[in-house]
């Protein structure tokens, strides 16, 4: 894949990263808010919001200084090859273990909702499987593939999301503002991490034909997604109240499990809704991986990207089947997410940037 | 092969895959409606520990009852034929009760179905046995969330042995008088998510009592639970009362007397408005309830829809609605000494501060807190008869 040939517009990558990075967090969103700042969670998810938009903000204007290259090569202009490599392999593996993860929880959660008979290596490696064939696809494919879906994901989610509010107790999102600035504070970095999946513009930025327009997409994009999450978390904190939402593990289920259409045939909504969100797993898995191949595609220097899909295919199956059990995928994926997150989302955008600023290099740009 | 072929088989795949979902058909399973957990009779453990190899490992806690529907009798309409059948188990832990079943029935108990489940009194006074039960409904996806549940005052499992006339299906007449709260003021329903939600924080809260006779079920006030243990029973004034308290009153109505007369006030809409204030005595908390409904029935001849005895008869279900409330609310405070009438949410939602200074000895200040209720009743229509 070459930034000359393929195109896609700024509106096409907001899709990307709207379908990238509501996934697999979102189920346990409500819990992680909660167990923080108690019914203020919802002010975690706002401020988190804001920060992503900073950060991605910082990402941009990094992509504007160097508007035909991407993280991978703009960096070895700035740091130096040995350094530029580090990213990359960090990049790498960042994506490649952020999949392997996204694709246990994925297996867990459809095990425990909809196949509790079916292995979950059989569930993992179908799903894996099926991605390939995406990847296969290319960028564009990806991106129009997404266009399409998006959807199909939201408009029934949200339908399954309101048919329950008739009976919530709005009440139990009080008392508000009682949480200290300090929780707050600490707070909003592991809720940042709920956002991550937006990285994804160091690698893609290069191939937005009308780039004038990113600034804004990113900022609506991101605070569409603050949204998608505020909605969910205040509704299934109105269901359940603060106690009960700590001993769930994935409250958005139970939340949907619990629903009461008034005056329907149908109940139990959570099988629809599970199939639904096999495509929320498969839109973030399938950037993740894209990711990993496409950075090193653009290591290695080839063109061909599909034989890296390939080959990542077995690693991010075994990494998958490394946690014990879901209490060990949580508590690994906390310290990944901390670790890793912070310095892939916030440390190497950031450093970058300063030191363009210093080296005063790329070009100057309005954005 | 060209595409067409393929498109064709990919199409039969699609078609004859779908619903095949564990390979099961459906009447290789049993689909369960109603389950009751009670104690198990001690009689009936000796009986079953002469059989055993060890004797004294057998210490079985629940015996649960399952009730699934046959659904040839139901189909067929026989009114003569039994349309549901109840199979009962003693076991140690809930869930190892359906696999003992399978030891005894050649088909998969299913649960997705389950409308009902219903608690006996004895099995409800061992908290380490409640909190069990709890975890079990909750834990695995078996249940679906939306299941009545309910206190049978004794055995629980007698409630799936009646004979009510007329009545072909068990479960659904025992979930529809649950559910008739918009007719009457004296039946609740709770649902499993509901019960998980109060229950989860501190083990206290009112579950819908049961009272089973050979010939019908009454569902009538509450059985109040508190730390995970049955404590008591609210009568069905009371359990009205209390619902008068909380404001989840969706009709019913309170009889009044009048002139010699016995005037029904029907509930239309009620509301609760809570209060707190700290006095030198210590907390002031007051209810305002205000309530819209109508009279129904009245005195036949002269002038009975005046001005000036609506007035009166409004007076007169203030007064007794007051008296209703603070007679169960002093029966909370000092004999059960527990708060189901939703005074420590109140006091957390919307007096942070305070809760903060009185949550860890809660109970003790519940029981000296100042409660106050005055009532607000309008009476909005009387009927065509003046």
């Amino acid at each position: 894949m070459n930034s000359e040939e393929v195109k896609i517009s700024a509106f096409q990558l907001g899709i990307l990263i709207i379908v990238a990075v509501v996934g697999v967090g979102i189920l346990t969103l409500p819990r992680n808010v909660v167990e923080i700042a108690e019914t203020d969670g919802w002010i975690l998810i706002l401020a988190a919001g804001a920060i992503t938009i900073g950060i991605s903000l910082v990402i941009n204007t990094l992509a504007n200084k160097f508007p035909n290259e991407t993280i991978i090569e703009y960096s070895r202009d700035l740091v130096g090859y040995p350094l530029a490599l580090l990213i990359g392999i960090i990049l790498i593996l960042y994506y490649v273990i952020f999949a392997a993860f996204s694709v246990r929880i994925f297996g867990e959660v459809l095990k425990m909702y909809l196949l509790p008979k079916t292995p979950i290596e059989v569930i993992n490696i179908t799903f894996l499987i099926t991605l390939i064939y995406l990847i296969r696809s290319g960028f564009e494919g990806i991106v129009r593939f997404y266009e399409i879906i998006i959807l199909i994901m939201f408009i029934p989610y949200f339908i399954a999301l309101f048919t329950g509010t008739a009976n919530l107790d709005y009440s139990n999102l009080l008392p508000a503002f009682q949480t200290s600035p300090k929780v707050i504070l600490i707070g909003i970095l592991q809720i940042v991490f709920s956002f991550m999946g937006f990285e994804a513009i160091f690698l893609f930025i290069p191939f937005v034909s009308d780039k004038k327009n990113m600034k804004k997409t990113l900022i609506i994009v991101i605070s569409i997604i603050t949204l998608i999450y505020l909605i969910s978390t205040i509704i299934v904190i109105a269901s359940f109240g603060k106690h009960e939402i700590k001993i769930l593990i994935w409250p958005l289920m139970a939340y949907i499990k619990s629903i009461q259409v008034p005056g329907a045939f149908i109940e139990q909504l959570e099988g629809v809704i599970m199939t639904i969100w096999v495509l929320f797993i498969f839109t973030t898995l399938g950037t993740m991986y894209f990711s990993s191949a496409f950075i090193l595609t653009r290591l290695t220097k080839t063109k061909e990207h599909k034989i890296f899909g390939v080959a990542l295919l077995p690693i991010i199956y075994i990494l998958s089947l490394q946690p014990d059990n879901v209490a060990q995928i949580y508590d690994w994926l906390g310290a990944f997410s901390m670790y890793a997150g912070t310095l892939v989302v916030i440390i190497i955008p950031i450093l970058l940037l300063v030191i363009a600023k210093i080296r005063k290099k790329g070009v100057k740009s309005n954005g | 092969m060209d595409k067409k072929k393929i498109f064709i088989i990919l199409m039969f795949v699609l078609i004859f895959t779908t619903g095949c979902w564990d390979m099961k058909d459906i009447e290789e399973r049993l689909y369960i409606i109603g389950i009751t957990f009670d104690k198990p009779d001690e009689e009936e453990i000796e009986r079953q520990r002469e059989n055993l190899e060890e004797p004294d490992k057998f210490t079985p806690r629940y015996l649960i009852t399952y009730l699934s529907p046959i659904p040839s009798a139901q189909t067929e309409g026989g009114g003569e034929e039994e349309t549901y059948s109840t199979r009962s188990i003693t076991t140690v832990t809930p869930d190892e009760g359906s696999r003992q079943m399978a030891t005894r029935i050649d088909k998969d108990l299913f649960f997705g179905h389950a409308k009902l489940v219903l608690f006996g009194e004895e099995i409800l006074k061992d908290k380490k046995v409640v909190m069990e039960m709890l975890d079990y409904l909750h834990r695995n996806q078996k249940y679906n969330w939306n299941v009545l549940v309910g206190v049978v005052q004794g055995n629980a499992k007698d409630a799936f042995s009646i004979n009510p006339k007329g009545i072909a299906e068990l479960v659904p007449y025992i979930t529809g008088i649950m559910q008739n709260r918009p007719e009457t003021s004296k039946v609740a329903d709770v649902t499993l998510s509901q019960l998980a939600a109060d229950m989860g924080d501190d083990g206290t809260m009112a579950l819908p009592k049961v009272i089973v006779a050979p010939d019908e079920i009454k569902v009538e006030g509450a059985a109040v639970i508190k730390d995970y243990t049955l404590l008591d029973y609210l009568s069905g004034v009371e359990g009205r009362a209390t619902m008068f308290l909380k404001g989840t009153l969706e009709g019913g109505s309170v009889i009044v007397e009048y002139k010699n007369e016995l005037i029904p006030y029907v509930i239309v809409n009620a509301g609760v408005k809570n209060e707190l204030k700290t006095t030198e005595e210590g907390l002031q908390l007051s209810y305002a309830i205000e309530t819209e409904g109508q009279l129904d029935e009245g005195i036949y001849g002269g002038d009975f829809v005046t001005d000036e005895n609506i007035k009166d008869i409004e007076e007169q279900v203030e007064r007794e609605i007051v008296e209703d409330c603070m007679r169960v609310i002093e029966k909370l405070q000092k004999e059960l000494r527990v708060d189901v009438i939703y005074a420590d949410s109140y006091i957390m939602k919307y007096h942070p501060k305070i809760w903060e200074q009185i949550e860890d000895d809660y109970s003790e200040y519940f029981q000296e807190m100042d409660i106050r209720v005055t009532a607000d009743v309008k009476i909005r229509g009387a009927g065509v008869v003046k």
